[in-house]
């Protein structure tokens, strides 16, 4: 198990090697960090052919930006935001997601304490945002797991922080009562993913 | 609190979420980056040979019209620079004196021009060598220059007319009176109040004797024959000049020696300056062959490597501006790679157009090294960075045609589960290069002027016409140390 100066360290060499263009360092970056990100991409998509697709866009971005990373931060925080951003481009960009993506400002739906122990494995979860609306779904991810603010969310989505609040009011309480009548023995008849 | 209890459970569930890719994405990724990348550089090459183009667009621009600018200025100007030019003739004309009468017999004059007068002025008027055939009329003449400066040219045919011109002696000498004071009151000489200055006119000397209120202007017939001492005297006693200075060097022809070593790889992109790098040099099985009924192994073409290359060549190098030159040159240049092959085989080799039939097997175990003969035809523009005539950078750029003479390389193909063989008809002859470098100018001790520098040389024309085969496009990086000698006078 590598200290955390030793993982510092090494993605200090890793990130060097990069940026000289070794084809054996690029693709030791891409198998250390594919998998958690490949995991960020699948929560903002309906398949895992778009989310592979923004991990290649991401990917690519990663390492012609690789020069900017000032190793002042996490280099998995960094490249997780590149990605984010690169999701979010993508639903903008893509048809199937943008014409599903429309905020309405609503009023504002006060986040209440009524949420459930989550008892999944991070699959069945991943699964059951993916269900949610578009919308929903790309404010949830950004607030709940990413932490974002909604300020923040507004800037990204182009919309007010007050919608941002609302949307995500209504995709928690979705998704909560989801969970709470989430079939235990045969989860599948009911959240089948895609 | 209670309410963050919900999104803390989710962001701790999702932090574990990890779903591995597939195998596609990776490969996709490392194109991707490979493209833009190759994108990047192409965009730099243009850059770099636009810059180049502009700069000498400038310098171009520049020459030709400060020409045009002086040719504006016209006849008045171009007389001044005679009349100091006569001036100069005839101060080294005493020790001529005597030697004149032999002069006059052949009927020859020769006249070293060096513009001493005009010295402070900062002309850039080089070293004018005039013989002229002059019979006692003074009709026929005829004029010998070794200089390229036009400008120099318009002068001399400026002075031609005057010579011509069938002026009488009267109007000779006020026209000349008036020059000489015209220049006094300009400051362009200086007068030794001391001394007198001389001038040679159309054969004949002109002394004057500056006091302080007139000016005393007398002729006398003189033709004069310098000596090579009284040029060296004379290129001597100009103050505060070097005996070489860039003005002398400006325009001149120089014959340049070249000799460049370094490295040089066959990449799979043009600019590029990766070897070719195949998945993996590694063997691996052919499909359909568990039963034993083909060869088992399969051999991927070996990724090359640079190898050791060197450039030697002549060329004539020439000022087309007071910053930049251009050379053309004949060049022999000696590039390869090295690849790693099996062993020899014998003869046996059908199914290939191959011309020998000898073949090496596909097995990464000896390295053998490709060696290409090409003969080059260079051109080459190279601008100064800075003002320095004795040391300064200069950035190259230009291109050069290349034909291969000879070559020893090996071709790879897929026969016989990989193998490599000699055939020289799958080699493309004729190449065309892009070449550019940066080098830095300097005069040794001795007064020799060599230049030094990195030099790079990028392929665009296809190497090996087989698609089997990936390798591309030479590269050629090296320094390159070139000598220049000053072309002889005839």
């Amino acid at each position: 198990m590598l200290s955390n100066d030793n993982r510092i360290m090494d993605y200090y060499k890793l990130v060097k090697n990069c940026l000289k263009g070794r084809p054996d360092a690029q693709r030791q970056l891409y198998d250390h960090f594919a998998d958690t990100m490949l995991g960020v991409c699948y929560r903002y998509t309906k398949s895992t052919k778009d989310a592979e697709d923004i991990l290649q866009e991401g990917f690519v971005k990663v390492f012609f930006s690789l020069k900017q990373y000032r190793h002042d931060g996490e280099l998995g925080a960094w490249i997780r935001r590149i990605m984010v951003t690169t999701a979010l481009n993508f639903l903008k960009r893509n048809r199937n997601y943008r014409d599903q993506m429309y905020f309405l400002p609503e009023h504002l739906h006060p986040v209440v304490n009524d949420g459930p122990v989550v008892m999944l494995q991070a699959k069945e979860l991943a699964d059951l945002i993916r269900q949610l609306p578009p919308g929903y779904q790309t404010i949830f991810n950004l607030h709940a797991i990413e932490g974002y603010s909604h300020v923040e969310i507004g800037e990204l989505l182009g919309i007010t922080d007050g919608t941002s609040r609302s949307q995500y009011a209504r995709a928690r309480a979705l998704l909560i009562s989801w969970l709470q009548n989430y079939p235990v023995d045969n989860k599948k008849e009911n959240y089948g993913s895609k | 609190m209670a309410a963050n209890e919900f999104e803390k459970n989710v962001r701790g569930v999702m932090d574990e979420f990890k779903i591995h890719p597939s195998d596609e994405v990776w490969p996709r990724v490392e194109q991707r980056i490979r493209k833009e990348k190759r994108k990047r550089r192409i965009i730099f090459f243009f850059l770099f040979a636009c810059i180049g183009l502009a700069l000498g667009g400038y310098g171009i621009y520049n020459y030709y019209g400060r020409q045009n600018v002086e040719a504006q200025i016209g006849t008045a100007k171009n007389d001044q620079k005679i009349q100091g030019t006569r001036d100069k003739v005839q101060g080294t004309s005493d020790k001529g004196q005597g030697t004149s009468d032999k002069g006059q017999s052949n009927n020859t004059e020769n006249i070293k021009n060096k513009d001493r007068a005009n010295a402070t002025n900062k002309t850039n008027i080089s070293s004018v060598v005039i013989k002229s055939n002059r019979n006692p009329s003074g009709d026929k003449k005829v004029v010998h220059k070794n200089i390229c400066n036009k400008r120099v040219s318009q002068a001399v045919a400026s002075m031609n007319r005057k010579i011509t011109s069938p002026r009488t002696n009267e109007e000779q000498k006020e026209n000349d009176k008036r020059n000489i004071t015209d220049r006094m009151d300009r400051k362009d000489i200086s007068v030794d109040k001391n001394k007198s200055v001389v001038a040679d006119t159309s054969g004949q000397k002109l002394t004057f004797q500056p006091t302080e209120k007139n000016v005393t202007v007398n002729f006398a017939a003189d033709t004069t024959a310098l000596t090579k001492q009284e040029k060296k005297k004379d290129e001597e006693i100009v103050p505060g000049q070097k005996s070489k200075s860039r003005d002398q060097n400006f325009r001149k022809l120089k014959w340049v020696i070249s000799f460049s070593a370094g490295s040089s790889t066959i990449t799979q992109d043009r600019f590029s300056f990766k070897g070719t790098l195949y998945a993996n040099s590694a063997s691996y099985s052919t499909p359909g062959t568990p039963t034993g009924g083909g060869p088992g192994v399969f051999y991927s073409p070996s990724p090359n490597r640079s190898a050791f290359a060197f450039k030697t060549g002549v060329s004539l190098a020439k000022d087309i501006s007071p910053r930049s030159s251009l050379s053309v040159g004949l060049a022999y240049s000696d590039l390869g790679d090295r690849i790693r092959i099996g062993s020899k085989q014998g003869s046996g080799l059908q199914s290939t157009n191959s011309s020998s039939p000898v073949y090496y097997s596909g097995a990464p175990q000896n390295t053998y090294a490709d060696h290409f003969h090409f003969i080059e035809l260079p051109v080459i523009y190279e601008w100064r960075i800075n003002k320095n005539t004795n040391r300064y950078f200069s950035l190259s750029g230009g291109a050069s045609t290349t034909y291969l003479l000879s070559t020893n390389a090996l071709v790879y193909d897929t026969t016989l589960s990989g193998i490599y063989y000699h055939n020289k008809s799958l080699f493309t002859r004729t190449h065309f290069n892009f070449l550019s470098g940066i080098s830095y100018h300097f005069t040794s001790g001795k007064g020799l002027e060599l230049n030094l520098g990195p030099k790079f040389s990028f392929d665009v024309t296809r190497l090996i016409k087989s698609n089997l085969d990936e390798r591309k496009y030479f590269l050629y990086s090296g320094v390159e140390a070139r000598i220049f000698f000053e072309r002889k006078k005839r």
